[in-house]
């Protein structure tokens, strides 16, 4: 490391060896994160330029709803959602991501063009969509008796759902949705990243030639509505759209298709709960957020201090990355009574999986109807789904998004119902 | 009793209409527009459950000497054990 870029006399600590793109942990993210949560849940890691990692309940809260002191704005060009990881920094649009990389004032009317369109209201009038895509995309494998429930149903449903509401052309929407996959799951510098690093520029163009035909022809989608909008009393950008388009993108395919995934995972192992969800299809409401405390899809997010600051014995200070732990949290005792244990009707459960304060997910209303939906119809019409251990995979990059690659899995035929 | 909700700390996430639908309501935006809502005695326990489960801690009940509610007293409203 040059001396320009090594850190000021050091009084950051204690100092853990954490590394949440490291070997070790892709290993075991679990036991790492909870090692962390046990030993230090305040803590300073030396990777990447040095970072602090905070990994109980609290610290979600007092990190994520201050943004006074930690802020979402982009620092350099690393994406405010992570620690500056090498790879990163050069990748994707050079204006901040919007609404994710504004801080109040400025982010409340720019994430107003969000909440109007996926409030919970908002969402349950896209239910009929989301039991289209369901039903065609189990259609399309049911008389098989074989598919990948990731390749085949818990990919493309958020994917078809989400995109065809943003209004992305139909016949791009998988290699985009497989774009973001590779993007978010595979370490950077793999080919499968490089290659999704390339075709994240496809993703970004589509959206402005999207945006251009929708100003002459509009339709019924998300992206004409947002033409007709105004942001601080001027018509919204073409840039604005395509960035607020990026992140449906983003936040919209990958991360639903990994919590529905980990949720078939488990059921493959806990026949006893599959077979109660079966039985009760009430249940699947408070088990809904019970996955998600346990598998949430984005594991951690970052803030950078805009001052020095003082945080429970230990010195912050301007400047510095901070990583927040969502996975963590979600396991404190502190907050959640006997957290190793899977409890579909555990309440209260205040998970932090979509995040805390002004940055919580804005789809997270529709990535839950979206969820119970695939769930409800796999456990009806392919209720005896046995994975096959040996060709299942998790991402190998888990520091960021948790997720899966595969799930090869055998079923009784059933019949089509469209 | 009324519904106090820290409009500052409530992101939308919508967990105490999710809970409680018939006490709280959200605007447009989908966050909580029930402050200083005044809950029935037969509404109480959805109010409690309502505030409990909001992950952003943006909701207490305040009582007519302008008290805060306990969390301890919100689980035995809601009718859950007390921890």
């Amino acid at each position: 490391m040059e001396a320009s870029n090594a850190l000021p006399e050091n009084d950051r600590g204690p100092v853990v060896h954490f590394d949440h793109h490291s070997a070790e942990f892709n290993a075991d993210p679990h036991a790492a994160w909870l090692s962390l949560l046990d030993s230090n849940p305040v803590a300073w890691s030396e990777q990447y330029g040095g970072f602090w990692i905070i990994s109980d309940h609290k610290g979600n809260h007092d990190i994520l709803q201050n943004h006074e002191v930690f802020t979402a704005e982009r620092v350099g060009r690393s994406s405010s959602l992570t620690v500056p990881v090498p790879g990163y920094e050069e990748m994707g649009n050079p204006e901040p991501s919007l609404p994710e990389e504004l801080d109040p004032p400025q982010h409340g009317p720019v994430r107003k063009l969000m909440n109007v369109q996926l409030s919970p209201g908002a969402s349950r009038k896209m239910q009929p969509m989301i039991e289209h895509w369901t039903t065609t995309c189990i259609d399309a494998v049911i008389e098989a008796g074989q598919c990948d429930l990731l390749y085949d149903i818990t990919g493309p449903v958020p994917a078809y759902t989400t995109l065809d509401w943003l209004g992305f052309p139909h016949d791009r929407i998988i290699e985009a949705a497989e774009t973001i996959h590779h993007l978010v799951g595979y370490p950077p510098g793999s080919a499968e990243w490089n290659k999704a690093r390339e075709d994240n520029s496809m993703i970004e163009q589509t959206l402005w030639d999207t945006c251009a035909a929708r100003r002459k022809d509009p339709r019924d989608d998300y992206i004409s509505w947002l033409i007709t909008q105004k942001l601080d009393g001027e018509p919204v950008t073409d840039s604005a759209i395509v960035r607020l388009g990026y992140i449906t993108v983003v936040g919209g395919v990958d991360t639903t298709t990994s919590l529905t995934s980990s949720a078939l995972v488990h059921l493959n192992e806990d026949r006893a709960l599959r077979q109660r969800l079966i039985d009760d299809p009430a249940l699947l409401e408070s088990a809904t957020e019970e996955f998600l405390r346990v598998y949430p899809p984005l594991s951690s997010i970052a803030r950078t201090a805009r001052q020095d600051f003082e945080y429970r014995g230990c010195q912050i200070h301007s400047g510095d990355r901070v990583l927040v732990s969502r996975y963590a949290g979600n396991f404190d005792e502190q907050v959640f009574e006997c957290p190793a244990e899977f409890r579909a009707d555990r309440f209260p459960n205040r998970h932090v999986s979509f995040g805390l304060g002004p940055h919580r997910c804005a789809g997270s209303h529709l990535a839950r109807l979206m969820f119970q939906e695939m769930m409800r119809q796999v456990l009806r019409r392919m209720p005896d789904y046995e994975l096959d251990e040996a060709g299942i995979a998790p991402y190998p990059d888990r520091g960021i998004f948790d997720g899966w690659s595969a799930l090869p899995a055998r079923f009784s035929p059933g019949i089509r119902s469209q | 009793m009324k519904i106090h909700v820290d409009t500052r700390a409530c992101s939308g996430q919508a967990r105490c209409w999710a809970t409680a639908a018939d006490v709280y309501r959200l605007n447009d935006d989908g966050y909580n527009d029930s402050d200083d809502y005044e809950v029935g005695p037969d509404e109480l326990a959805d109010a409690s459950r309502g505030a409990l489960a909001c992950p952003e801690h943006a909701i207490t009940l305040v009582d007519s000497a302008g008290n805060e509610v306990t969390e301890a007293d919100l689980r035995t409203y809601a009718g859950l054990p007390v921890s």
